[in-house]
């Protein structure tokens, strides 16, 4: 049986957000699960993807900041099988 | 519980009044006058100026509109709690009264109700009303990316369909609404705006920091400054709060053009370094209000003289933006807000619930409790917001059902049953939805809390704990006798001050009355709580309906046509509450089409009211509509198949009042109608008189004879001759025999 969405642990797969601009060093303070990386011309945010409303809150959050996002990806779904998955 | 209703507008000012004021234009705003020309130059139906978080849309709009001197604006900013449909709508309508007053008049109360649907209650009426209106005006909706309901979507853009000539609307948004504009785009009936055009040029920003900070830049510094923030208005202005007060101007032009941090981040954290550590204290703490004004700001950042604050932070430029034109209230421009939020969670989450409270505090006391309710839940103190919330509902009659249901729904069960006003809401609200299973919960929670509430208040609340006990047992399924003599004393103690109470009372005692003796005792009362519901504004919920439907049982067929008409063009409810009001007057419809022999359009009318009465799955309505299209019908099976639907929904728990005796001469009815039938023995069957009817149904029972007698008060020996009779009729010797035969014959 396919393991259901639910049955993941939050954890299992990540998100990645590029904006422009390099961010102060505590940006990510006081957001749950995020941390950031300055790259060349900007920042990488990365977390643990709960869920899509998570995604979509962090992604309004940078918004209504004003902050550019030049990308996002989130991790494709691990197969079936696959030794990452939570077993059930 | 107050019932100083007034009518007319019943939202709550001055909070209200401040999202309807046009922003305010500061003296040294750009003004854009580009800009502006596209913007009056076209006469299209729809503008869409849609940009992120300080782009300038709000400047915009400001210079906009305050060159429209004389032209009608109607001005709407919206906020996150506006994503409600009842009360978008709520909003729209008071801010196109301020123009056209009276406009939709009932719209009100309709919308109050909590799952209204405005599409059907309220929008097209607005439009009609609009177009008889004939007045071009501006109707302009600030921040509408906060919607995100795709109901409301769904209505604007049937607005947008039908707006009548002369009369715009502007989208103000951060992002690209769900509307379907491409139509507009192609026909040449939409002007858009989008960051590319708002952008500054280098030339608009020198003039902004000559003009707005007395910054003069040389030319290559003005194109660096251009070049790094991109144009985008909101980093010029920041980098001009910088730029006024740097010692070296090139070394901040130097470091600012020179550095990859995310400009926002950087002018940002700028402007606050430079800001004394007093204020950064007083933004910081003040980011969590969505208005601002000096008393409250004294209380939750704990300074003397907030006014004074406020209006030196204005006049420095820091992103305060008046909402209104006394320069009593102000809110932070978004963006600045956002980030000062941000901040405040970096660096002092802990204290931000602290905060809200003590702006909750604040709205309660100076009896603003929208508000106060909306920090109490952002507080996360569900205490609170439900005492909150009791208070709120003391004033029943400008109760915001729609925003009640809101609150309701962010709260647990226990916050809810702590106070009594708070208990009862959420029982109506039950009610309303037909959870009576929980409706129960909500009326027992309501009475254990009575206790607690003020000695002043107390008649008045026992009385709608009784009203609500009373017609929460009529409706689940209690004795409709009991109900109907407990109401009728309800409304004959407040008839004399025409209450709400009196309003439901006497419309619920109809009801339990035309249930329980019929038609002509419940008349009167219907008729009397039909008008005092309209005259208290309190929802029909089916009165005239039934009104209608007793006049056809009484055979008044003037009275019921015209009634039932009537009750059809009541506004509705929507199918999210799903209490079929209109369903009695589908059932009146058939019965006055069946008297007048039009069977086929009787019954389709009465299976209208029999399939939303199968939904609503109330027995009593149920039977009584199979009853009814049992008569349209003239084909014996299928009248006898309606009639069983009806023996059996009404012979479990669900049997109550006068349906049981309509049951029952429906079924004699149809005994006396079934074809007569040849048995193999040809036994030429008399039909069986009403009463052998009834010993018959008994003797499929346990009971023995002497316990028959005594169920039918006859002597043993009157039921011995019934039997014999019985016996003879059918052909048969014995109690089983009888049964069997019976069972051929379908009798009984």
């Amino acid at each position: 049986m396919e393991p259901s969405h639910h049955d993941r642990r939050p954890g299992d797969r990540r998100f990645r957000i590029w904006v422009h601009g390099r961010l102060d060093d505590d940006f990510c303070r006081g957001l749950s699960d995020i941390e950031q990386e300055t790259i060349p011309a900007g920042t990488l945010l990365s977390g643990a993807l709960f869920d899509q409303s998570q995604l979509h809150g962090t992604l309004d959050l940078l918004r209504s900041l004003g902050i550019e996002v030049v990308r996002f990806e989130v991790d494709p779904a691990a197969q079936h099988g696959n030794d990452k998955e939570t077993s059930r | 519980m107050t019932e100083a209703g007034e009518a007319g507008n019943k939202v709550s000012a001055p909070l209200l009044t401040v999202k309807l004021v046009q922003p305010g234009s500061a003296p040294d705003l750009l003004l854009r006058p580009e800009l502006v020309e596209r913007l009056v130059s076209g006469a299209p139906r729809v503008y869409l100026i849609s940009a992120p978080a300080g782009w300038g849309k709000t400047s915009l709009l400001s210079a906009w509109l305050s060159g429209r001197n004389g032209q009608r604006t109607a001005f709407l900013r919206l906020e996150e709690g506006d994503d409600d449909g009842p009360l978008f709508w709520l909003y729209v309508i008071a801010a196109l009264r301020r123009i056209l007053p009276g406009l939709v008049e009932d719209a009100d109360d309709a919308l109050r109700n909590p799952g209204v649907d405005p599409m059907r209650e309220v929008v097209p009426s607005l439009l009609n009303e609009l177009a008889e209106a004939e007045t071009p005006l501006l109707l302009v909706l600030d921040d509408y990316h906060v919607i995100s309901d795709p109901a409301i979507h769904s209505s604007v853009g049937y607005l947008i369909d039908h707006l009548p000539p002369g009369v715009q609307l502007a989208i103000a948004t951060r992002a690209d609404p769900r509307l379907s504009l491409g139509r507009l785009r192609a026909s040449g009936d939409l002007v858009e705006l989008r960051a590319h055009d708002l952008a500054f040029s280098a030339t608009e920003a020198r003039e902004l920091l000559r003009s707005r900070f007395d910054v003069d830049l040389d030319d290559a510094e003005v194109e660096l400054l251009s070049r790094r923030t991109e144009g985008w208005p909101a980093a010029v202005h920041l980098a001009g709060l910088s730029l006024r007060d740097a010692e070296d101007v090139a070394e901040f032009v130097g470091r600012f053009a020179g550095d990859d941090r995310n400009i926002a981040d950087f002018l940002i954290g700028e402007a606050l370094g430079r800001v004394s550590e007093a204020d950064r204290e007083f933004l910081l703490r003040t980011s969590v209000l969505d208005q601002m004004t000096g008393p409250l700001c004294e209380e939750v950042a704990g300074v003397r003289d907030g006014a004074a604050i406020l209006d030196r932070m204005d006049r420095s430029g820091l992103f305060l933006i008046p909402l209104d034109n006394q320069c009593r209230w102000y809110r932070y421009h978004h963006l600045f807000g956002d980030w000062l939020r941000h901040e405040l969670r970096k660096t002092d989450p802990a204290m931000i619930p602290t905060l809200h409270l003590t702006a909750s505090r604040w709205y309660a006391e100076t009896g603003s409790l929208e508000p106060a309710v909306d920090h109490a839940v952002n507080a996360g103190d569900h205490l609170l917001t439900a005492q909150l919330i009791d208070r709120y509902l003391r004033d029943w009659t400008n109760v915001n059902w729609s925003l009640v249901w809101r609150w309701f729904r962010v709260l647990p069960d226990d916050a809810i049953s702590a106070y009594p006003m708070t208990a009862v809401a959420r029982f109506n609200v039950a009610l309303s939805l037909g959870d009576f299973a929980s409706s129960s919960q909500w009326l027992e929670a309501a009475e254990a809390a009575l206790d607690a509430v003020p000695a002043a208040l107390v008649p008045t609340l026992e009385t709608t704990l009784a009203f609500h006990r009373a017609f929460g047992a009529l409706v689940a399924g209690g004795d409709v006798d009991d109900a109907r003599t407990a109401l009728s004393a309800i409304a004959d103690q407040e008839r004399s001050r025409d209450s709400i109470i009196f309003a439901q009372a006497s419309a619920a005692a109809g009801m339990a009355a035309f249930w329980a003796t019929g038609p002509l005792d419940a008349i009167p009362l219907l008729h009397e709580g039909a008008l005092a519901r309209k005259r208290r504004s309190v929802r029909d919920g089916g009165t005239t309906a039934l009104l209608a439907l007793a006049y056809a049982e009484v055979g008044d067929w003037e009275a019921a046509q015209e009634t039932a008409t009537d009750a059809l063009a009541l506004p509705g409810l929507s199918e999210w509450v799903g209490y079929p009001d209109r369903m009695f007057a589908h059932y009146a419809l058939g019965k006055i089409l069946l008297a007048g022999g039009a069977r086929d359009e009787a019954a389709s009318s009465i299976s209208t009211g029999l399939g939303m009465a199968r939904e609503w799955v109330e027995p009593i309505f149920v039977a009584y509509g199979c009853l009814a299209l049992a008569e349209c019908r003239t084909d014996y099976a299928e009248k006898r198949a309606l009639v069983r639907e009806a023996r059996s929904l009404i012979d479990g728990p669900g049997g109550r009042g006068r349906i049981i005796d309509l049951v029952a001469a429906a079924e004699r009815k149809l005994a006396l109608r079934r074809p007569h039938q040849e048995t193999a023995g040809t036994v030429h069957v008399d039909p069986l008189t009403d009463r052998e009817l009834e010993v018959v149904r008994l003797l499929r029972s346990d009971l023995s004879l002497r316990e028959i007698a005594n169920e039918l008060y006859v002597s043993h020996n009157t039921i011995k001759s019934y039997t014999k009779s019985i016996y003879r009729k059918l052909g048969v010797t014995s109690r089983s025999a009888a049964l069997d035969a019976a069972d051929d014959l379908d009798l009984g």
